[in-house]
């Protein structure tokens, strides 16, 4: 475990409510933007995002060693589930996103603009709604690697899987992505990197 | 090397979990193939530009407000359990002192005082011999504070008690609990 989330771990424990919030910063792009990327509906993300830390925060004295990031979305996994099997996933090509735009108008651009170094934030928008395309188990074990930086043999626990399996996933899903994006993909090459 | 070893090399070259003698031989293997060199540095960029952007992840104060307040509920409540975990464990104590006194064969003398030192009373089937009485046993409800001394105890408990006569048990405010505890183990006597 990291030495620093160790100490916030132990002040917390010892009674110190700073350090909880520190660990709440100290995990919050990663677990925040994974949860976002899964979730289709922002608000839903922030209430999911406190859920996990009220479910960490009850069972803290469950986590004893190991990663404490990837206990977290451990958690989150188990939650994400949860919340799946009450409602059915609602993503669909018409569903309209923050910017106006629906999933169809990201993706199904008829003429294909080449990949300019000043647009990266427009290609990672184009590449964020094809990884919406991807099945669950997918689409969860790249936002795992890509947001959370997880490795995979822990992404395997969190899935309940073997390692090849996991990595069988993420593979399926560059080539999905790769489908997809098809000449913004190509074009990756050209711009460097 | 085929293409899905190199993008499973490369998998693990991102995540960081390749291995000293794949990464050699992954890194043998671009520097022979610039198509496949090509390829591993499309999936490298892909899965920088696949992350979203910082300023997209700000969370609302407000979240991690009720997060800390959650922790600070839980911590009042933990030491209000930890006040009545105390108060559990001297009804724990006397359990054990019976369970002990049943083990040894002797009859279970249940016995409480009231916060007012009302007449300590207790259902017997049996009234024991003196001798059979355990010293120690005695000792330690006295020393709980269930009674004044040991031979007051011994006195009440035998002299002047036909056998099987039935006595009213006094239950203090917080002995819910040893009443319980009393019905169940004099039932088993029984």
């Amino acid at each position: 475990m990291d030495d620093q989330v160790a100490k916030w771990l132990a002040d917390y424990r010892a009674g110190d409510p700073s350090a909880l919030g520190a660990l709440v910063e100290h995990t919050r792009r990663p677990l925040f933007s994974f949860i976002l990327r899964m979730m289709p509906r922002g608000a839903d993300a922030e209430d999911i995002f406190q859920e996990v830390w009220f479910k960490a925060i009850r069972s803290l004295d469950q986590f004893k060693d190991g990663s404490f990031h990837n206990w977290l979305f451990r958690i989150t996994h188990n939650l994400l589930i949860d919340r799946s099997r009450r409602k059915r996933p609602e993503t669909s090509l018409q569903e309209e996103r923050a910017e106006n735009m629906t999933l169809e108008d990201v993706l199904a651009d008829p003429a294909p603009t080449p990949v300019d170094e000043a647009d990266d934030r427009d290609l990672g928008l184009r590449i964020r709604a094809a990884v919406e395309q991807l099945s669950p188990e997918q689409r969860e074990v790249f936002l795992l690697r890509t947001e959370g930086d997880v490795p995979f043999k822990d992404i395997a626990v969190i899935q309940g899987v073997s390692i090849n399996t996991a990595l069988g996933r993420m593979q399926y899903a560059m080539h999905r992505l790769r489908s997809l994006l098809e000449t913004e993909y190509a074009d990756l090459n050209r711009c460097g990197g | 090397m085929n293409i899905n070893d190199i993008e499973t090399l490369v998998l693990l070259r991102q995540s960081g979990e390749i291995a000293p003698a794949d990464l050699a031989r992954l890194n043998e293997a671009l520097a022979a193939d610039p198509a496949a060199a090509g390829h591993a540095r499309r999936l490298d960029r892909l899965a920088g530009l696949a992350r979203t952007p910082a300023d997209e992840t700000a969370l609302p104060s407000f979240v991690r407000e009720r997060i800390l307040h959650e922790a600070r509920s839980l911590a009042r409540a933990g030491e209000h359990t930890e006040r009545r975990a105390h108060r559990w464990s001297f009804g724990v104590r006397l359990a054990a002192a019976a369970a002990v006194a049943l083990l040894l064969g002797l009859p279970v003398l249940f016995l409480g005082v009231s916060k007012t030192a009302a007449p300590v009373l207790v259902n017997v089937p049996v009234a024991p011999a003196p001798a059979a009485l355990d010293d120690g046993l005695l000792a330690a409800i006295v020393d709980d504070g269930l009674a004044a001394d040991v031979d007051a105890l011994r006195l009440n408990l035998t002299a002047g008690l036909p056998a099987g006569d039935d006595l009213a048990l006094a239950i203090g405010d917080e002995d819910e609990l040893l009443n319980q505890l009393a019905s169940s183990l004099l039932l088993e006597q029984m």
